[in-house]
């Protein structure tokens, strides 16, 4: 506490004398600068993301393509009968593991960030006419939230996998439309429940009533004055909406209802791996721990974002 | 409060409800026959007695009610793929071990998660803390089907203690139970020690030591019946936790229970048994959001009027 009140004390002093504003966003980026574990976090998420992009020229080989030369788990270099030509071996199909697994960050990438694009939108909106509108509207709203929160969403992921799979909405993109939907179909409902929340508590402040008071169009009031006074709590859901899509998407295709096959993702390249893990755990290893870091990256980052945005919920 | 409670367990009804429908409908759309086996198609006439015996030849509507009607009742139906064997009789046997494995991952996260806390919380700001903050994040934050795998190599592959497969006695259960309590452990544990650290900042905790009374006489006494409260709260989460995390725990140590069950069930499209599962883990996992909601409502008097 005596902490953050010097900190304050400092910032304001700094602020006096250079005549800067300090607002809450460069407020937050100084405070998110200082974290170093975040920062660490962002890092390994950029280059993931690089890798993402640039998984088509950094890759050796076709990842879904068994090589003719190989066979299937050619150990990785740091064994004896290792192959140079693949540096990290072949898997149980005896294609490319870098190959597959540099593709499989792609799948992490998409699958963390589409989702959480269309739930962004879709509970924000939801959530901004749910608060605004109140009354019925609200009523409405809020009791399909209720029962959609309530969900058990990985048995509903299970059985919409399953149902639809077979059919061209599954195979689009190597059935990760499916997922995006899947996953999106669930989780705006906590977005738009934080955004409701925000609103109901703004619209009954003066600048709102003030605005409203001049004649400003609702439109412009809600894009304004309501939307960016509500962003940080967004930013922070974002945060962790992303770490939690990935998650899913690991988790399915690590029980065989993800990705379609031969896509490479992480989760399904556990899966691919693992009824030989007592002969050759590293092919199973390799994959998990990209799992365990790019998940880890996103807490830390995330951790990092709410403290930065609201100081007096981080101890 | 009343009110509230019961407002909120009849909230269950529709969610049920609507889990069962979803998951009746969406079966009925996924392409094949529960008695394909294996990808091979049967003959067309072998299916349509096959159909009349199980009544799938009689409308979808018709259908949908008759399985609303049984599953009001708890009658199950005999399962399609093992000569008409009861879905109770499934549970019979799946059930207890999933129970079992829930109640040792259960002890896991109390016995682990609680001491972590508490550690972390009197020892605030040293390297004690800091490690076991860090433990604790790890382990909640990295999926638990991850922290199988790391535990299966290195625990059962690389030093062999433990089996890889499974052989139902008890040192079959160490691995899986401990690595489901492991996230929900990590969770008491950040739990604990932010309560912990909130009570010794009180006043009466100040008063008991300006009396004189000695720091473990503090710390028993005062700190500990207070700040171990919030850990009731987290029940119903952790019930949650559980029953979803065994559904995937069970798949990466073979474990045969209800999770491995719901799955194959799936894959067989073996209709009774997944309905079943299926309204089972959406019952659990609701009383898991039931619980999570009481404890908020006794916590937080504002969540009554949401």
């Amino acid at each position: 506490m005596t902490v953050a009140k010097t900190e304050q004390l400092t910032s304001l002093k700094q602020a006096a004398g250079t005549n800067k504003p300090r607002g809450l966003w460069s407020d937050a980026w100084r405070r998110l600068k200082k974290n170093r574990m975040a920062l660490l976090g962002a890092a390994w998420i950029l280059f993931m993301a690089f890798i993402a992009i640039f998984a088509p020229v950094l890759a050796p080989h076709d990842p879904d393509v068994a090589a003719m030369d190989a066979l299937p788990y050619t150990p990785p270099f740091w064994s004896d009968q290792s192959d140079p030509r693949y540096i990290l071996g072949t898997d149980t199909a005896a294609r490319d593991e870098l190959s597959r697994l540099l593709y499989g960050a792609r799948v992490s990438m998409l699958v963390g960030f589409v989702p959480v694009t269309i739930i962004t939108l879709l509970g924000v909106s939801v959530g901004i006419l749910s608060g605004w509108l109140g009354g019925r509207w609200d009523n409405l709203i809020m009791r399909l939230v209720d029962v959609i929160y309530a969900f058990p969403a990985l048995l509903f992921f299970i059985i919409l996998q399953v149902a639809f799979r077979d059919r061209w909405i599954g195979q689009l993109l190597g059935g990760l439309v499916l997922l995006f939907g899947a996953l999106a179909i669930f989780a705006w409902v906590d977005m738009a429940r934080l955004v409701r929340g925000q609103v109901l508590s703004l619209k009954e402040k003066e600048f709102v009533e003030a605005a409203r008071a001049v004649g400003t169009p609702t439109r412009r009031i809600l894009w304004r004055h309501i939307l960016p006074n509500s962003l940080a709590p967004i930013i922070v859901s974002i945060a962790f909406g992303v770490p939690s899509a990935i998650l899913a998407e690991a988790t399915l295709s690590f029980i065989g209802l993800g990705v379609q096959a031969p896509t490479a993702s992480w989760g399904s390249m556990v899966d691919d791996s693992f009824g030989a893990i007592q002969s050759t755990p590293e092919f199973v290893l390799m994959p998990a721990i990209l799992i365990a870091l790019i998940m880890l990256a996103f807490t830390f980052l995330g951790d990092g974002v709410r403290d930065a945005l609201d100081p007096q919920m981080s101890k | 409060m009343a009110s509230f409670l019961i407002r909120r367990t009849l909230w269950i009804i529709p969610v049920l409800w609507l889990v069962a429908t979803l998951t009746f409908f969406l079966m009925q759309m996924t392409p094949g026959s529960p008695f394909d086996a294996k990808g091979e198609k049967i003959p067309e006439s072998l299916r349509a007695s096959f159909n009349a015996k199980y009544g799938l030849d009689r409308p979808l509507f018709q259908q949908y009610l008759n399985y609303l009607g049984n599953a009001v009742q708890f009658d199950w139906g005999v399962s399609y793929q093992e000569s008409d064997r009861p879905v109770s009789d499934f549970f019979k046997e799946r059930a207890p071990v999933s129970f079992r494995l829930g109640v040792y991952a259960f002890l896991v996260a109390i016995v682990v998660g609680i001491p972590l806390g508490v550690l972390a919380a009197l020892r605030q700001n040293t390297w004690v803390d800091y490690l076991s903050l860090f433990l604790a994040t790890a382990a909640y934050t990295i999926p638990s089907f991850v922290l199988g795998i790391f535990a299966l190599a290195l625990f059962a592959v690389k030093i062999e203690i433990f089996p890889v497969l499974w052989n139902d006695d008890f040192k079959s259960y160490i691995l899986p139970s401990l690595i489901l309590g492991l996230g929900s452990a990590a969770f008491i544990a950040r739990l604990t020690r932010a309560s912990i650290l909130e009570i010794v900042r009180q006043d009466y905790i100040r008063t008991a030591r300006a009396k004189g009374l000695t720091k473990q006489a503090i710390t028993v006494r005062h700190v500990f019946r207070a700040g171990l409260i919030p850990i009731v709260t987290i029940l119903g989460p952790l019930l949650a936790a559980l029953v979803t995390g065994t559904l995937i725990i069970e798949q990466v140590f073979g474990v045969p229970g209800i999770g491995t069950l719901y799955l194959e069930s799936i894959i067989a499209r073996d209709y009774p048994l997944i309905m079943a599962t299926t309204l089972i883990y959406a019952f659990a996992v609701a009383i898991g959001n039931l619980l999570v909601d009481i404890a908020y409502g006794f916590v937080d008097p504002r969540v009554k009027a949401a």
